[in-house]
This record gives C-alpha cells, sequence and structure tokens, in this order.
C-alpha cells in the first residue's frame, strides 16, 4: 500500500515548477521574436524557429485544452462579447507595436495624416484578423462544449 | 469505479449535475467525472460535495472492502 501511493504535494509542485517554467519560456520566446522583429529589424529566417516554437506552443495548449473538454469562454451569455473584447485588445495591441516600429524606421519621412491612416488600417486588419482567429476558437470550444454536455446528458438519463 | 452513492444521494435531492455543480462551485464536467469514477476529487472538494448534498464523507465517499 505505501508503495502504491504517491506524495501528491511534490507530484502537485513537480506540475506547478512545469508549467511556471512553460510560461516562462513562452514569455521568452515571445520577447525575442519582438526584439529580432522590431529592434535588431532582422530577416524572418533568423528568428524563425523561435516563431515556429512559441505559435506552435501557443497551438499546442489551445487544442489541448479544447479536447480535454476545459471552458475557455467560460460563460455561454457572455461568449461572442469577450470575442470581441480579446479582438479589439489584440488589434490594439497590433496597432501600437507596429506603430512603434513604424516610427522607429519611417518616422521621419511621414506626414501625421499617413500615419493616422496607416495605425488605422493596421487597427482594422489586426481586429478583423483577430476576430476571425477568436471565433473559430469559439466555435470549436462551443461545439466540443456541446458534445460533453449531451454525452453527460445521456449518462444522467441512463441512471433515471 | 463508479461513485452510485453520489449519484443517488443528488437524484434524492432532485438536483441535476448542473446544480451540484454550481453549489459546489465547479464545473459539471466535473462532477459528471466524479461520478463516473474518472477523476478524484481532493478532500476540499469532497467536503463541499458532502456538505450539498447533506451526507457525511463516509455515506458518499467510503468504499466498503468486501
Amino acid at each position: 500500500m505505501r508503495d502504491l501511493i504517491q506524495d501528491e504535494r511534490t507530484t502537485a509542485q513537480k506540475r506547478k515548477i512545469a508549467s511556471e517554467t512553460c510560461s516562462l519560456l513562452l514569455l521568452a520566446l515571445m520577447i525575442a521574436i519582438l526584439v529580432q522583429q522590431y529592434v535588431l529589424n532582422l530577416p524572418f529566417v533568423n528568428y524563425a524557429v523561435e516563431f515556429i516554437c512559441f505559435f506552435g506552443a501557443c497551438c499546442y495548449i489551445l487544442i489541448r485544452n479544447i479536447a480535454s473538454g476545459i471552458d475557455l469562454f467560460s460563460r455561454k451569455t457572455t461568449g461572442i462579447k469577450s470575442v470581441l473584447i480579446s479582438s479589439l485588445i489584440c488589434g490594439l495591441t497590433i496597432c501600437i507595436v507596429t506603430g512603434i516600429a513604424n516610427y522607429a524606421r519611417y518616422g521621419e519621412n511621414a506626414t501625421p495624416n499617413i500615419w493616422l491612416i496607416t495605425l488605422a488600417i493596421t487597427f482594422l486588419c489586426g481586429t478583423a484578423a483577430a476576430f476571425l482567429g477568436f471565433s473559430l476558437i469559439h466555435y470549436f470550444n462551443n461545439k466540443r462544449q456541446k458534445d460533453i454536455e449531451d454525452e453527460l446528458d445521456e449518462e444522467e438519463d441512463d441512471l433515471g | 469505479m463508479k461513485n452510485i452513492k453520489m449519484k443517488v444521494a443528488r437524484i434524492e435531492r432532485n438536483m441535476k449535475q448542473e446544480d451540484l455543480a454550481q453549489a459546489v462551485g465547479v464545473t459539471r464536467q466535473t462532477i459528471g467525472l466524479i461520478e463516473a469514477g474518472k477523476y478524484n476529487p481532493s478532500l476540499k472538494l469532497c467536503i463541499a460535495i458532502c456538505k450539498a448534498l447533506g451526507k457525511t464523507l463516509d455515506e458518499l465517499f467510503w468504499e466498503e472492502t468486501p
């Protein structure tokens, strides 16, 4: 019996450490990509590995969460609302990061009007792309949740 | 192993899985998995379930060995 029981506390602690390491690695990868892309102005091939690793890891986390049945948009009623808010935040972030990078590169050559138009287009495109992505995630998440609900309903009816 | 005792206690209280989940503060899936015997809840969650169903830990989670 003594050998069969694993120490839950150490197992939980190990998992927590692994999870924190993963978060730190992802953060480091993101910083590495941004610095190489916008500060050092290096071509894509220089940071392709980091880029693939970062987005690959993000996709894996996303797919695993949805497949495991974890509801990413916890409340169904606020699902679309959170998609919209996330898209706007994403669009704004893209706009700010691209805006700063462009200003550093072409700041002296552009007029304020061109700046505003460029920023507006970047914001709209970024928001639209993010909305598309988040909508897809929202769709698959809801589909999976519905499948699980149906499964649970069946199990609940079985006993009745 | 399925936790039939918990399922019966829930039905006796006229509660659906969703109701119990809300009372305890977890998702319906968690309750479903505990009843199906596919997830081992923590002691904290077991106590919360017992309180919500008005049962003791023994009544819901103790397995009699043959």
